[in-house]
C-alpha cells in the first residue's frame, strides 16, 4: 500500500493531466458521434453548439434558455425545469468539483495546448499584476449575473421598461469563444459569422468574433487566459466548498517557498501565502494539482476525495519529478 | 383499392366531408391559425405552432386549407364523410378531435411524446367514371428542449415512416444530419418520396408551391423521388428583414391508375389520387450572416491584442523566467 502511495505521489502530474485531458477532449467533443449523451447540465464547456459531436451540453446553455421565463411561470413545470437542471449540475460538481476545469473542459484543454505551443516556440508568457488581477477577476461574476438576468429581462418588462430584444438570447454564448472554437474541432465553422439580421444580433455576434480574436492571442500569451473570465468558473465557485474533491493544505508544514504559486497557471497567490486555511479551492482554481506536484514539503498540499488523500506532496515525489525534468 | 379500404376500416371514422363552397383545391393541412384571435391560443415551438393541453401536453391544431398557393388558400369547413387519422410515434391512431368554427375547421390531437406525427384526411368521390381521392397529409414534429437532446433517442425518432394502407403517400426524406432543431431554408435541396400503395409512384406529377405562389413541377423518378431546390421567396425592405420569418410551402403529388372498381355502389374505370404535404421554410443564413466580416473582426481584434502585448513588452522589461511544472 505504501509503495502504491509512493508511486502515485511520485506521478508526473503533467503527463497524467495531458492524457486525461485528451481523453475528455475526445469524449466531450466527439462522443456524440458515438451516441454518448451525458445530459444537459454538464459543469464544463461541452459546447451545445457542437452538434452532433457533443457528448452532453454545457449547463450555461440550458440555463440561459431556462431563465428566459415570465414571472408567472416560475411556479410551474418550467420553474421545476430550472431546479432539476441546477440539481443535476450540482450533482456533477459535487463529485469532481473544479477538476472539471483542470481535467475535462475542452476549452481549458485547448488553452493548455496553446500554452504548450508557446513554450515550444520559446515565447515569454504574460501575467497580471496584483491590482489588475483583483480587478479583472470580478468580470466572471458580472458575466454570470448578466447571463441570468438578460434572458429574464427578455421575458419580463421590469419597471415599465420594454423587454430586451430576442436577439439578446443566450447572451453569454454569443460572446463565448467555445461557440466558435469547439464546433470548429469537428470542421463546423458555421458559428464564425456576424449576423446582420438586426442591430442587436450584429452587435452580439460581432462582439463574439472580437472575443474570439482576443482569445487566440490572450490564450497564447497568458496561461488559461479565458478561464479567468469564465462565468462557469464563477458558478462552480459558489458551490465548490461542499464538493467531495478537495485541495487541502497543512499550513504547519508549509515553508512559503512559493514553488506552488510559481507552478499555478491561475496565479493563485493564496496557495503559497495562506497557511491558515485547510481547504484552498479559490474561485479561479481549476484543481489541476500542479501545485501539489511542485511542493517539496511532505504532506503540505494534498488532493483528497471524501477526506481520503489521493495525491499529496512528498519530498521523494518532488525529487523524482525534478530529476526526470532535469534529464530532459 | 383494397388497401385503401383496409385503411378506412382501421381509421377512426369521424364525421366530416368537405362540404360548403366550391373547392379550388387541393386541400391541405396547416398549423397557421386563420385569425389573430386564434393565434393567441397557440405559441411557437420546434415543429410549429402548438397549444397547451391538459396537464401541459402539447396539442396540435391543424386547419384545413383549400388552394394551391399558401398565402391565399382559404380555410374551408368540414362536411361529412372524410376519413381522418393521426398516426402517433408508434404508428397507432390517436383518434383526433374534429373542430368546426366560423373561420374554418380542422383537427386537434395531443402530442405527448417527442417525434413526428402523421395526420391524414382522406376524401373520395366518383366523378365521370373516375374515383377521385384526396389524401391530405401533415407530418408534424413535437420537440421541447426541456425533454433533452439524447442523440440516440433523436436518431431513433428521425426516420420518416411509410404507412401501409395510404394509397398515395408523400414522404419527406430527412436532410443530412437532421435533428429536431433543423430548419429547412432557402437554398436547401428537399427530397420527397411518393409511394403508391407502398411502392414508388414512378411518374407521379409532383409540384412544390411556395407561400407567394412560385411553383415547380417534376416527375417522380423510378424510386418515386422528387427533388426541389428551395428558392428565396422573401424580399422585405432591409430594415424589416426577420431571420425567423417562416413561409409555408405545399407539395402536391398526382397519380393516375387504371384500376376499375366501385365506391358505395358507384362504378369507376380509373382512379386519380391527389396527395398534399405542407412544410415550412426560413431564409438562408447566408442572407444575413457574413463569414468575411466575422473573420475580419476576429483578425483585427487579434492583431490589436498581439500589437498591444508586443509594445507593452518593448516598454517594460522581461517577466520572470517560466518554470515548467
Ligand atoms: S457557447 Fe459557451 S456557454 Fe454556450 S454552450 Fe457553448 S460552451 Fe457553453
Ligand atoms: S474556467 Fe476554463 S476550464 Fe473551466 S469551464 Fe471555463 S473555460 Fe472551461
Ligand atoms: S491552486 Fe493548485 S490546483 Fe488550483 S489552479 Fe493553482 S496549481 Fe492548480
Amino acid at each position: 500500500m505504501n509503495r502504491f502511495r509512493a508511486f502515485i505521489n511520485g506521478a508526473d502530474i503533467r503527463r497524467f493531466r495531458f492524457w486525461v485531458q485528451l481523453g475528455f477532449f475526445f469524449l466531450l467533443v466527439y462522443g456524440g458521434y458515438f451516441m454518448i449523451n451525458l445530459g444537459q447540465s454538464l459543469p464544463t464547456f461541452s459546447c451545445g453548439f457542437n452538434q452532433p459531436g457533443r457528448a452532453g451540453v454545457c449547463y450555461l446553455l440550458p440555463l440561459q434558455h431556462q431563465t428566459h421565463i415570465p414571472w408567472d411561470s416560475i411556479i410551474s413545470g418550467r420553474g421545476l425545469g430550472i431546479l432539476t437542471g441546477l440539481l443535476t449540475f450540482l450533482a456533477w460538481l459535487f463529485v469532481f468539483n473544479k477538476a472539471w476545469c483542470g481535467y475535462a473542459c475542452p476549452l481549458g484543454t485547448i488553452q493548455d495546448w496553446m500554452t504548450s505551443l508557446r513554450q515550444k516556440l520559446g515565447i515569454r508568457y504574460a501575467t497580471y499584476n496584483l491590482d489588475w488581477f483583483t480587478r479583472l477577476k470580478k468580470i466572471k461574476y458580472i458575466l454570470l449575473i448578466l447571463l441570468i438576468v438578460i434572458p429574464f429581462l427578455m421575458a419580463n418588462s421590469v419597471a415599465g421598461l420594454p423587454k430586451l430584444p430576442d436577439d439578446m438570447g443566450t447572451p453569454f454564448c454569443k460572446i463565448c469563444p467555445a461557440r466558435m472554437v469547439i464546433p470548429a474541432m469537428t470542421g463546423d465553422f458555421s458559428q464564425w459569422t456576424v449576423d446582420f439580421s438586426t442591430g442587436t444580433a450584429a452587435a452580439m455576434t460581432g462582439l463574439g468574433m472580437l472575443v474570439l480574436g482576443i482569445f487566440f492571442v490572450g490564450g497564447f500569451i497568458n496561461k488559461r487566459f479565458f478561464c479567468f473570465f469564465c462565468p462557469m468558473s464563477a458558478l462552480h465557485s459558489l458551490f465548490s466548498k461542499v464538493a467531495l474533491l478537495k485541495l487541502r493544505k497543512d499550513g504547519s508544514k508549509c515553508t512559503r517557498c512559493g514553488d506552488c504559486y510559481r507552478a499555478c497557471d491561475m496565479q493563485i497567490r493564496e496557495i503559497a501565502d495562506d497557511v491558515e486555511s485547510t481547504t484552498l479551492v479559490k474561485d479561479d482554481c481549476m484543481m489541476c494539482f500542479k501545485c501539489v506536484a511542485a511542493c517539496p514539503e511532505e504532506g503540505a498540499l494534498k488532493a483528497s476525495f471524501m477526506n481520503i488523500p489521493i495525491y499529496e506532496s512528498t519530498e521523494a515525489g518532488f525529487f523524482k519529478r525534478m530529476t526526470k525534468r532535469g534529464k530532459k | 383499392m383494397t388497401k385503401l379500404r383496409r385503411l378506412a376500416l382501421g381509421f377512426a371514422l369521424l364525421s366530416g366531408c368537405l362540404g360548403g363552397a366550391a373547392q379550388a383545391g387541393p386541400l391541405w393541412f396547416s398549423d397557421r391559425p386563420p385569425s389573430a384571435d386564434w393565434s393567441k391560443h397557440a405559441h411557437h415551438s420546434h415543429g410549429g405552432m402548438v397549444e397547451r393541453g391538459r396537464q401541459g401536453v402539447s396539442v396540435k391544431r391543424l386547419w384545413l386549407r383549400d388552394g394551391r398557393v399558401p398565402a391565399s388558400a382559404v380555410y374551408p369547413q368540414f362536411g361529412d364523410d372524410a376519413e381522418i387519422a393521426v398516426l402517433g410515434i408508434d404508428g397507432k391512431n390517436l383518434a383526433p378531435e374534429l373542430f368546426k368554427v366560423n373561420s374554418g375547421g380542422g383537427i386537434t390531437f395531443p402530442m405527448a411524446e417527442e417525434g413526428f406525427y402523421n395526420a391524414y384526411l382522406i376524401e373520395r368521390r366518383v366523378e365521370d367514371d373516375v374515383l377521385k381521392t384526396s389524401i391530405v397529409k401533415a407530418e408534424v414534429l413535437k420537440h421541447s428542449c426541456s425533454e433533452g437532446h439524447d442523440p440516440a433517442f433523436t436518431a431513433s425518432r428521425m426516420p420518416p415512416r411509410d404507412h401501409a394502407g395510404i394509397a398515395l403517400d408523400i414522404i419527406r426524406e430527412r436532410r443530412p444530419g437532421e435533428d429536431f432543431h433543423t430548419r429547412m431554408r432557402s437554398g436547401d435541396e428537399l427530397v420527397f418520396r411518393v409511394n403508391y400503395n407502398g411502392s414508388p409512384a414512378a411518374g407521379a406529377h409532383v409540384s412544390l408551391t411556395t407561400q407567394q405562389g412560385w411553383s415547380k413541377q417534376v416527375m417522380a423518378d423510378a424510386d418515386g423521388r422528387a427533388v426541389f431546390g428551395m428558392i428565396r421567396d422573401y424580399y422585405p425592405a432591409w430594415h424589416e428583414f426577420d431571420k425567423r420569418h417562416s413561409e409555408a410551402f405545399l407539395v402536391t403529388a398526382e397519380f393516375r391508375a387504371d384500376e376499375p372498381g366501385e365506391l358505395h355502389g358507384t362504378p369507376f374505370r380509373q382512379a386519380h389520387y391527389t396527395a398534399t404535404l405542407p412544410g415550412t421554410f426560413y431564409p438562408s443564413e447566408l442572407e444575413y450572416s457574413s463569414y468575411l466580416v466575422g473573420l475580419l473582426v476576429a483578425l483585427v481584434a487579434a492583431a490589436l491584442a498581439a500589437g498591444s502585448v508586443f509594445f507593452y513588452r518593448l516598454k517594460h522589461g522581461r517577466p520572470a523566467r517560466e518554470r515548467l511544472q
